[in-house]
Order: structure tokens, then C-alpha cells, then sequence
């Protein structure tokens, strides 16, 4: 079932549909909080309110001009840059530290015995990436967006998006390398 | 074949060709790239440390049944469409006046092609 066709049932009044959508796209909306360093309960508020925010002007989206993922994926990096400058506003640092994304969570045990020592080169490099290549390979690699749909998603020409993943790239191969 | 032009297109996310597949199957440096770029996107896509929280959806739908009916796209609005019908309705009651006063006054030019 399309995107399109969801969105289209919902305008007609059958919010079912929308829950359908929510259910479809939830994991990448919190896979790319993760990432821009929410999680836990400042996540979930933000995906709540990202999901809000794309019910009420779902009328105005123009499945022309974009995905709804990269639609849906503006209005969140929207919000979370929004938090975090009220963030940045109230000082609140002990807040940013337990922030995720800056902090590594605590490695399972179990996983990190099963994980490979190639993975867990693979991981420590990638937590050490910077947020914004991070996101760039987020977007690309797992959630399939074209580097001009991420271009739309950051505010940021195509060329930068090229650069950042390229970036990513270049900063992954050099950690393995040297601690190969 | 050029193990760093499949790198590229393995790193570019481009999809391989047969040729490419069984180059990567068959040559370790190209293989193990594969697979660390496999790995990452696992990294990535399954982080243990992010999880939906049980429930989203529900809450979610929970807040939206306290919110309106998004509005319709522009052109699905009733007002935008009675505008339209009644716009249509003009034309076609202007066409069929020139027309009757062309029947009537055959000597009459109302900007036609004389």
C-alpha cells in the first residue's frame, strides 16, 4: 500500500490510515533522532509532535514535489534543531550530557561478546563520527533517500550532502585502517 | 575488473550489475568493503539503543482524535470547487448569449473571427 494512498484516505477522514503511516515510518523517525542525539523520553515527545504536526497540514503536502519520509524527515530535523536551540537557551547542560548520541549507552554484554571484532572497530568509529555525517549516512544508507532528498531534509545544497557522506566515508576507512 | 571503481559503486550505494556481484563474490578486498558497508548499515539500522517506545502509534492516534480533520489540498476544497463550477457556469452563460445574439443579429461581431 502507497504512501500516497494512505495520505489520501486520511484527508478523506479515516485516521486508521494515518495510523498506518505512523506504524510504516515510526522506526525511521526514531533511528533519525537517535541520531540528531535524542532518545528516550525527548525522542518519543518529538516524534509524537512530528507526528501531529504531519496529520495537521498533511493537506498541504505535494506528493509531486517530495517522499512523504523526506517530508516527514524536514519536519522533524525542524523540531529537533528547534529543541535543541531552547536546549542550548536554558543551559541546560546536565540535560545535554545525558543527551543520547553524546554519551555511548551501556554496550549489552551478550552483544558485544557475539559482535565481531571488525563490528565493534566499525561501531566505535562510527560513535566517534560527527552528528552531521552521521545523519548523511543515516539518510542514505538505511532510509534510501537520494542525496537531493537529504539536501531538502538538512536545508543544505547537494554538493554538501555529496561532501558529508564522502566525509563519513573517508573518516570510517582511515579508523579501520589505522587500527587494523 | 577495477576493484575501486566496484568500491565507489559499492560505497555510492549503486546497485551492481552481475559482472560487479561476481567480482565481489570472488575478490576478498572488495568483499570485505562489501561487508563493512553491510555491517555499518546494520550498525545504523539496528541500534539496540534506539527503540520505538511500546505504544507510540496509540498515543499518537490517542492526540490526533482530539485534533480536526486535516484540511483537504487546495483543490479539493469545497469553496475552491463551487468557485470553479460557478466560474464554468459564467462561461458557458456567455458563450450561449453570443451565440443567440449571433442568430438574432447575424451582422453583429462579438470579437469571432469575422
Amino acid at each position: 500500500m502507497e504512501d500516497s494512498f494512505l495520505i489520501n484516505q486520511t484527508l478523506t477522514g479515516q485516521q486508521d490510515a494515518f495510523r498506518l503511516l505512523i506504524l510504516r515510518h515510526q522506526r525511521g523517525v526514531f533511528r533519525f533522532l537517535g541520531v540528531l542525539g535524542f532518545r528516550g523520553q525527548a525522542a518519543e515527545d518529538l516524534a509524537q509532535e512530528a507526528f501531529l504536526r504531519a496529520f495537521r497540514h498533511l493537506g498541504g503536502f505535494d506528493p509531486s514535489r517530495a517522499k512523504f519520509s523526506t517530508w516527514l524527515f524536514t519536519i522533524v530535523r525542524n523540531l529537533a534543531a528547534n529543541e535543541a536551540a531552547r536546549a542550548h537557551h536554558r543551559h541546560a547542560d546536565r540535560e545535554l550530557e545525558s543527551a543520547p548520541g553524546l554519551v555511548d549507552p551501556a554496550p549489552d554484554p551478550l552483544q558485544q561478546a557475539l559482535a565481531s571484532e571488525r563490528q565493534g572497530r566499525l561501531r566505535e568509529a562510527l560513535a566517534r563520527l560527527p552528528d552531521i555525517l552521521r545523519t548523511a549516512l543515516l539518510l542514505t544508507r538505511v532510509e534510501g533517500l537520494s542525496l537531493e532528498e537529504v539536501a531538502k531534509v538538512e536545508h543544505c545544497a547537494v554538493g554538501t550532502v555529496k561532501s558529508r557522506v564522502f566525509r563519513a566515508r573517508e573518516l570510517l576507512r582511515a579508523a579501520l585502517s589505522q587500527e587494523s | 575488473m577495477d576493484c575501486n571503481q566496484v568500491q565507489e559503486m559499492v560505497a555510492q550505494c549503486e546497485s551492481l550489475g552481475p559482472a560487479e556481484r561476481a567480482h565481489v563474490a570472488a575478490c576478498a578486498a572488495c568483499s570485505a568493503v562489501a561487508e563493512s558497508w553491510g555491517q555499518l548499515e546494520a550498525l545504523l539500522r539496528d541500534d539496540p539503543a534506539v527503540t520505538v517506545p511500546d505504544g507510540f502509534a496509540d498515543r499518537v492516534m490517542a492526540s490526533i482524535a482530539e485534533q480536526p480533520r486535516p484540511a483537504a489540498r487546495w483543490f479539493e476544497r469545497r469553496w475552491v470547487q463551487y468557485g470553479m463550477v460557478q466560474v464554468g457556469a459564467l462561461v458557458s452563460l456567455f458563450n450561449l448569449f453570443r451565440f443567440v445574439l449571433r442568430l438574432l443579429v447575424p451582422s453583429l461581431s462579438l470579437g469571432g473571427t469575422p
